[in-house]
């Protein structure tokens, strides 16, 4: 899971309010839990998408993973090829691929097992075998 | 992607080959073999023809003809464009047109129908789609060798004692030999087995050189071609069968060429597809439909590849945009974007693991399929996969570009019933995520009925601006493509009296 769909993610209890972002827990048993994989770099689709994405929650957690970006950037740092390629590494180089992720507000807690993000609450999952 | 290109240049040295010696041999022909043109038929599903009509244009630059047969479109080429033919994406099956009858006037007695077909074989120009077949199979020979290979390959890991699995998966022809290859290159994880797969990886190498001595040797020996006739009739004042049909010109077409006849096992596939009045001879340039590629790891409604490709194309992704399946399965559809809108980042989600699992895999074969054409050490897609419930996702809200997916039909996946609670809120759920007036959503379902019912009382949100007509396995079925409308979204509770969600009366 990548950085870039983390930053999209919120917790969708039904009254909690403020459970974005999520917190990263990194699991600390297994052997790899961050990969680095290469991808190809597009200049105009990082240009872009960091207008969707919420920067300062990019800016923190990319602190966690010992990435430091700027604080804030201007219209000029958008045609630096420096400030795009640390982006690019930010949201797409960097693969989760063990932990999970925590709601700051309600605790809940969803696991990461091989890269894939399991965002089920247990008690749904009882719910639809009974229905059946 | 990167054997069509090899293919292509290989593709090219032949053309030029041919080149030189066809003027050495007729001087008398003034137009170069490089300025032929040949009329391609390919099928398309059904509903999708404009959109396949599109992409042939962009990627080919000539215009399409849209048969009144439905499912198929005509196209003009050059001979050299060839490869770039077999990159469509929207296409199921190639084949190049022998001769096109508008209004053939059939006569009233079978048997008189019969002989003017065997007549027929002997009067069509074949000489020059027998040369686009010919150049065809060439770079065709390329992907046969890899099959055999690969079976070798299987047939030695019997012998070594290994799993017996693999050679029953690849009995079935359903699974490609990029499966095969996924399912070795799995094998490369466990360091115990890499020290074999080094030994095996030797003998494929020995293998391979085998094969390329058998084939010099089967290219200079002339060869007689094993044929079949396919027939495809549809019409209601026909007085023959497509059997018939086939078998007449089939002996017909044996006698002029002597070609042996076989069945199962042939190298030129000749088509006889009969509309009404309209009937079109062709010879097949693909052997197995185009739609399966990119999966590996298949589940009980996996979408065919040129329908997603389709779908995507009815949603005209921008660069840039955030693509989301909420409802992934295998993940056909965003494996399809990820491979083709490359400057688009794509996440695939499903509630069900056995789902993720697959979409996971497929990614991940896909991946190392790239590896071993391209031969970079591990290059990522822009694509995640992600286990949810669509009833609540966890994304937040105006974040979301497009969304394309299949809804469950309730046939095979979830039942009708399920589907007046489902439809609704899946609607109501994307339409919070979507982001408001450049959101798009494009739906694929069966059960219009229930989809129609759960669209009328989300006027507000999404408003409809298509719908196109397809045939997903034999079931009639629509897609819907839907804008978001400029209102922002607002929690149900914070609505009064809205009806049909309210479970009780207060």
């Amino acid at each position: 899971m990548r950085l870039l769909t983390h930053n999209f993610l919120k917790c969708n209890e039904e009254n909690c309010t403020g459970g974005y972002p999520l917190q990263i827990k990194l699991d600390d048993t297994s052997s790899e839990n961050v990969k680095i994989l290469e991808q190809d770099f597009n200049k105009e689709f990082v240009k872009n998408v960091l207008s969707k994405v919420d920067y300062d929650v990019l800016y923190n957690t990319a602190k966690q993973f010992g990435i430091s970006l700027l604080f804030s950037y201007t219209s000029q740092h958008l045609e630096d090829e420096g400030f795009l390629n640390s982006i690019h590494h930010a949201l797409f180089k960097i693969h989760i691929m063990e932990g999970s992720l925590i709601c700051p507000q309600c605790h809940v807690s969803f696991p990461i097992k091989d890269g894939t993000l399991i965002y089920i609450y247990i008690y749904i999952y009882i719910y639809i075998y009974i229905y059946f | 992607m990167c054997d069509i290109e090899e293919a292509t240049n290989q593709l090219l040295a032949v053309n030029l080959h041919e080149n030189q010696s066809s003027v050495q041999v007729t001087e008398s022909d003034l137009r170069s073999e490089s300025e032929l043109l040949v009329t391609i038929g390919a099928t398309v599903p059904t509903g999708f023809e404009q959109t396949a009509a599109d992409e042939v244009r962009e990627k080919l630059g000539s215009s399409c003809k849209i048969s009144r047969d439905r499912g198929k479109i005509y196209f003009v080429i050059s001979v050299e464009s060839l490869a770039q033919v077999h990159c469509l994406r929207s296409v199921d099956n190639l084949f190049v047109v022998v001769q096109e009858f508008q209004d053939y006037q059939f006569k009233q007695i079978k048997e008189e129908v019969l002989k003017d077909f065997e007549d027929l074989a002997g009067k069509l120009p074949w000489s020059n789609p027998l040369k686009v077949w010919k150049i065809n199979a060439s770079f065709k020979k390329k992907k046969a060798k890899r099959k055999k290979i690969n079976q070798n390959l299987s047939k030695e890991k019997i012998n070594n004692g290994q799993e017996v699995k693999i050679n029953q998966r690849n009995v079935k022809k359903e699974f490609t030999s990029h499966a095969l290859d996924s399912h070795i290159l799995d094998y490369y994880e466990n360091p115990a087995i890499k020290e074999e797969v080094s030994t095996l990886v030797g003998d494929d190498l020995a293998s391979s050189k085998d094969e390329t001595d058998e084939s010099s040797k089967e290219e200079t020996e002339p060869q007689v071609l094993k044929f079949r006739v396919t027939c495809n009739r549809a019409g209601e004042k026909h007085c023959f069968t497509s059997n018939e049909a086939a078998r007449d010109f089939g002996g017909a077409v044996q006698d002029y060429f002597k070609w042996k006849a076989d069945m199962t096992n042939f190298d030129v596939e000749v088509l006889l597809n009969i509309h009404d009045n309209e009937v079109i001879v062709g010879i097949a340039l693909t052997e197995e439909s185009l739609h399966r590629r990119n999966i590996t790891h298949f589940g009980p409604t996996t979408l065919r590849s040129t329908l997603a490709y389709g779908m995507l194309r009815l949603c005209d992704p921008l660069p840039y945009d955030i693509i989301v399946d909420p409802m992934c399965g295998t993940g056909a559809i965003p494996i399809e974007g990820a491979t083709e809108w490359t400057d688009c980042f794509h996440i695939a989600g499903d509630n069900n693991p056995l789902a993720v699992n697959r979409a996971a895999n497929n990614i991940a074969s896909l991946l190392t399929k790239s590896q071993i054409k391209e031969g970079k050490p591990s290059w990522g897609l822009p694509i995640d996969a992600v286990q949810w419930d669509i009833c609540n996702l966890p994304l937040r809200t105006g974040s979301v570009d497009i969304i394309v997916t299949d809804l469950p039909f309730g046939k095979r996946m979830g039942s009708k019933k399920r589907n007046w609670n489902l439809y609704p809120a899946c609607l109501r759920e994307m339409s919070r995520v979507c982001i408001p007036t450049t959101g798009r959503a494009v739906l694929l379902t069966q059960d219009t009925k229930c989809f129609a019912k759960a669209l009328s009382g989300m006027r507000h949100v999404w408003r409809k601006v298509d719908t196109v007509w397809v045939n997903v396995g034999g079931l009639r079925a629509a897609v819907y493509v839907l804008i978001r409308t400029p209102q922002a979204f607002v929690h149900p509770s914070e609505q009064d009296g809205e009806k049909g969600t309210l479970w009780y009366k207060e």
